[in-house]
Formats: C-alpha cells, structure tokens, sequence
C-alpha cells in the first residue's frame, strides 16, 4: 500500500513526549523512505508541532527514539542535526530582514559550513554561487540583492525555504508551509515544493491542517489525532478511510 | 574663550568619549547579540583598571610595558567574562530579561566587595607610560600626549570591530543574531557557543576601557558603578545594539563632561542625563536605533 523508495531517512521509535499529565506525542512509530514526500495532517492540537519539534531536537522525548538513517539522533541539539542533513522551516516565517536577500542565502551557508565559529569565515566563490543556484531554484534570485525585509510576503516565504535548501539538506521539514495563504498562494506554495522534490530528490516531510492541500502533494499521509497515528497511507486509502473521516473531517473547522 | 583652550576643551571631551565608546561598544554587543543588559560590564571595566596597576610594576614603564600589562589585563578579564556566561547566565536564558539582569546585577555586587576586600578602599593610579605622558604644544595650547593616544586607540577599535564584524564569520553570525537568533539554530549555528565568544569580547572591550584609562583616574571602590552607568547613557543615546550609535552617543556625551565641568561646574553630573533626555525625546529609540527590538 505505502510506495516507499530505497532506504528508511528518518524514522520514529514509539516516540512519546508528555506535558505533565497530558500526552501530546502518544507511542508514535513512523518510517519515511529515502527521497518520500510524506504529510502528516491531524486537527489543531493533534501532535503535529510536538512530533516535528521532537524530530528536530527542539524537544527531548519523554520516551522513544527518533533516528536518522542508522543514526540516533534523539537527544542531540537542534543545530546539530542541520549538520547531519535535516533541515526545518517553520510555521512562521524566519528571516534575516535587514540584509540582502542573497545574504541572507550566505549566512546560512556560513552557519553550516565546517568549523561554523571559524574566524576566517569569508564567504567564498563556491558558497556565492551556491546561494545563487538555490535562489534560482525557489524563484527569487531577481529580487537577490533587495532588502529581506522588503520582499512580498510570498517571496519572504520562498526565501525562508531557500535558507533550509542552502546546506543541502537530506530531509527538508515544514511545518504547514501554507498556513495563513490565500488559495493562490496556496497553489503557487505547493507547485513550489513539488519543483523542489523533484529536482533535489530530498525527503520532504510535511505538517498541514489543510488536508486538501496535500493530497495533490504528498505521495503518503499520516494522520495523527490526539497525539496517536490514526492511519497511514497513500491519500485516496486514507481519504476513504472510515476512521478518519469521522475523527478528522468531522472535526477540522479551519 | 582662545582657540586653543577650545581644542583642548574639545580633546578632553573626545578623550573621554574614546573610553566610554570602547567600554559602551562592549555593552552593546552584548546587549545587540543576546538581549542581556550586562550589569557586570562596569565590573570587568574596574578589574581591567586594578589588573593594570597591578601588572604595570612588572613590566618596563615604556609604551610596551603598558602595553603588555593592558592586554593581559583585557584578556584575563575576557577569561572572566567566558566563566561569568558559563556558570550563571547560560542557566538563564529561557527565563525572562529580568532574571539575567538581576544575576548579573548580583554579581556585580559580589565582584564590588570582592574588589574591596582584595585591593581596600584606597585608591590607586598606576603611573603614566613615559612614552605617553607629556604634551604636545599645537598654537599656544598644550595637548596632553595621553589624550591623543587614547583618540587614536578609540578609532583603531573602531576600525577593527568594523573588520570582526564585516570581514569575519564569527561576527557575521554574532550580526544575524541581532536580527534573529532562533533563525541561527536553523541554520546550525551554535547558539550558546556564540553567546559565549560574544560575551567574553564584551568583557575584553569593558576591561580594555579600564586598563587604558587607569593612569588617568584614581583606581577604587565605586569606579564600577559609575563607568557602567555611564556606557549604559552612551549605548542608550546611541541606539542599543549598534556599534555605530555608541561611537555618536559616546562623542555627544563626553563633549558634554567635558564642557559641563567647565561651564557649569556646578551641574556638570547632570550634563550626560540632559542629553541624554534631549535624544530620547527626539528619536526614544535612540540616534540609530532601530524599531524593532
């Protein structure tokens, strides 16, 4: 049922994070193929920003293990994890406004690059060229040398992703990258990642609420409510699927 | 009033401003990267001022005895400012602002009484390099040698945080983070491990100021309190966070010590708060800061 490429990239071990007495993240087991395009969709509140943040290391998991590969990397800080390939943009948008547009590619470049305190940090030839070819991939490399902070908030967007995209990241994660979009934005957004996928043959993992947004989109979905996995599958099995129509579809407002 | 007494008024006030920009750009790096007003700033000025004296007697008292003395001075003090950030304000940073400045105000306390017990309550000034004492004579006005020593490190400061924070990765980074420092750990920058270079270059310029002008003034109980209040106007006037601002704001203010305590003797304390007051109800962001903090 789950078309799955070559090899596991990231997975989840009985993943479990508790706030006090309540569970957000609940015996989560989850496996993403090598180069998949996977969405995990739940109602607000279901776990979807718990689970990512335990994923990235901006949680510690009061249970479980999340690996990499054959690599654990539970329990290891955020910015190391962008060393090993995983890479996160989040719900809102984070930039350096003040700086250039292509700067702003460069300093992540620079934030990656061995010895990331390294005093001589002058950017180089190769890390110039490379913030060039990702702000080409994402479309804005004509509004490269404007202020951040000046872009349209479409733009802003697309810069945001072309700062996770500059290290090369094996998995790329997004937490509801259309959040707050109008409908063509929406549209643009989505065409945007599927470009992206395509042609860096990364393993995209994605949050929505939206569940219409990802169908068109993912190759596999994981519907998490109340912090559990309620199914899991290719959107038209989970769309049909009985339990989530009602506990999901039912429930979703926004 | 001559023209010469004028230059020397305008020299002494530049003189003054030299020391507060040095110890001010400290405070605001600090204050830039990591959103921590550094209540100990005006402590590792004060150590800079007593190491200095202390170590001066052992090197030559030449232009390179001083020197030597300021830099071990500085850096033993830089050393400081890496264990300060270590033990107690790492601790703190997921808490709120309020916290870090009442931790860092504590020990501001706890290194004022440590001074007290150590050196005692009298004052020391440590001499003079000979190289660097003596005037120079321009016109009819004379021109403390110091003075103009003191204007030329100021801007070979200047020019060489331009340099780290421009030409170098560690300062690029320590740049972004004024603007976002979350975004730094999505990138994979290490946050902590910034803050801590941060923190001690902040110690090192803080202690620099107090080594350099310590032949200057009386070494002692109190000079803590005072300097640090004083890079904190500069770095206010200024805009806090930018390192631009505290070169503005520490010319304005010691111009105004200067002239203060020659015109008005009598309220020249209150000089630096009047422009102070002046600036803030023009741009309350300060002269280049920025809207967004």
């Amino acid at each position: 049922m789950m078309e799955v490429a070559t090899g596991v990239s990231l997975s989840a071990r009985n993943l479990t994070r508790k706030f006090g007495n309540f569970t957000a993240v609940d015996q989560v087991n989850m496996e993403i193929g090598e180069g998949e395009l996977r969405a995990v969709i739940g109602p607000n509140g279901a776990g979807k920003t718990t689970l990512f943040n335990l994923m990235t290391g901006h949680l510690r998991p009061s249970s479980g293990e999340v690996w990499l590969g054959s690599r654990l990397i539970s329990g290891k800080h955020p910015h190391e994890l962008v060393h090993y390939g995983v890479a996160r943009a989040f719900q809102t948008t984070n930039i350096f406004p003040s700086m250039t547009v292509h700067q702003n590619v460069v300093t992540a470049l620079l934030g990656v690059s061995r010895g990331t305190l390294r005093f001589w940090g002058v950017p180089s030839q190769k890390i110039q060229q490379t913030a060039d070819e990702v702000l080409d991939l994402v479309g804005i490399y004509p509004h490269k040398d404007r202020k951040a902070g000046i872009l349209a908030h479409g733009d802003q967007r697309a810069l945001d992703l072309a700062i996770a995209l500059a290290p090369s990241p094996k998995v790329l994660m997004l937490d509801e990258p259309t959040a707050g979009m109008s409908p063509y934005e929406t549209h643009q957004t989505v065409e945007l990642l599927r470009k992206i996928w395509r042609e860096l043959k990364i393993t995209i993992l994605l949050s929505e609420h939206d569940m219409e947004v990802v169908f068109g989109l993912a190759q596999n979905i994981t519907v998490l409510v109340g912090g559990r996995v309620l199914a899991e599958g290719d959107p038209a099995s989970v769309r049909s699927n009985p339990e989530v129509i009602s506990a999901y579809l039912g429930r979703a407002e926004d | 009033m001559s023209a010469g007494t004028l230059l020397v008024e305008v020299l002494s006030g530049l003189s003054l401003a030299a020391i507060l920009f040095i110890v001010a750009s400290g405070m605001t790096l600090v204050f830039g990267t990591m959103r921590v007003i550094n209540m100990t700033h005006g402590s590792f000025y004060m150590f800079g001022a007593y190491l200095l004296a202390i170590t001066f007697h052992r090197f030559d008292q030449h232009a390179f005895g001083f020197a030597g003395a300021f830099v071990v001075s500085s850096l033993l003090v830089a050393a400081l400012g890496v264990v300060v950030e270590f033990v107690v304000l790492r601790r703190l940073y997921q808490g709120e602002h309020l916290l870090q400045l009442l931790a860092t105000w504590a020990l501001m306390l706890v290194f004022g009484q440590l001074a007290l017990d150590v050196w005692g309550s009298a004052t020391v000034t440590p001499p003079s390099p000979a190289s660097l004492s003596g005037t120079l004579s321009v016109g009819a006005a004379s021109i403390p040698v110091f003075y103009v020593f003191l204007i030329a490190f100021a801007a070979f400061i200047f020019v060489a945080l331009w340099f780290f924070n421009n030409r170098t990765g560690v300062g690029r980074l320590l740049r972004a983070a004024v603007e976002d420092h979350e975004l730094l750990t999505t990138i994979g920058v290490n946050v902590r491990r910034l803050y801590t270079v941060a923190f001690a270059v902040g110690a090192f310029l803080a202690a620099l100021g107090g080594a350099l002008i310590a032949p200057e003034i009386s070494v002692g109980p109190g000079i803590d309190l005072s300097i640090l209040v004083e890079s904190f106007v500069v770095a206010v006037v200024g805009g806090l966070g930018n390192v631009n601002g505290a070169v503005l704001g520490a010319i304005l203010i010691g111009l105004a010590q200067s002239f203060g305590a020659t015109y008005f003797p009598n309220m020249s304390e209150a000089a630096i708060y009047f422009v102070m007051v002046v600036v803030l109800i023009v741009r309350p962001r300060g002269l280049l800061g920025k809207e967004e903090f």
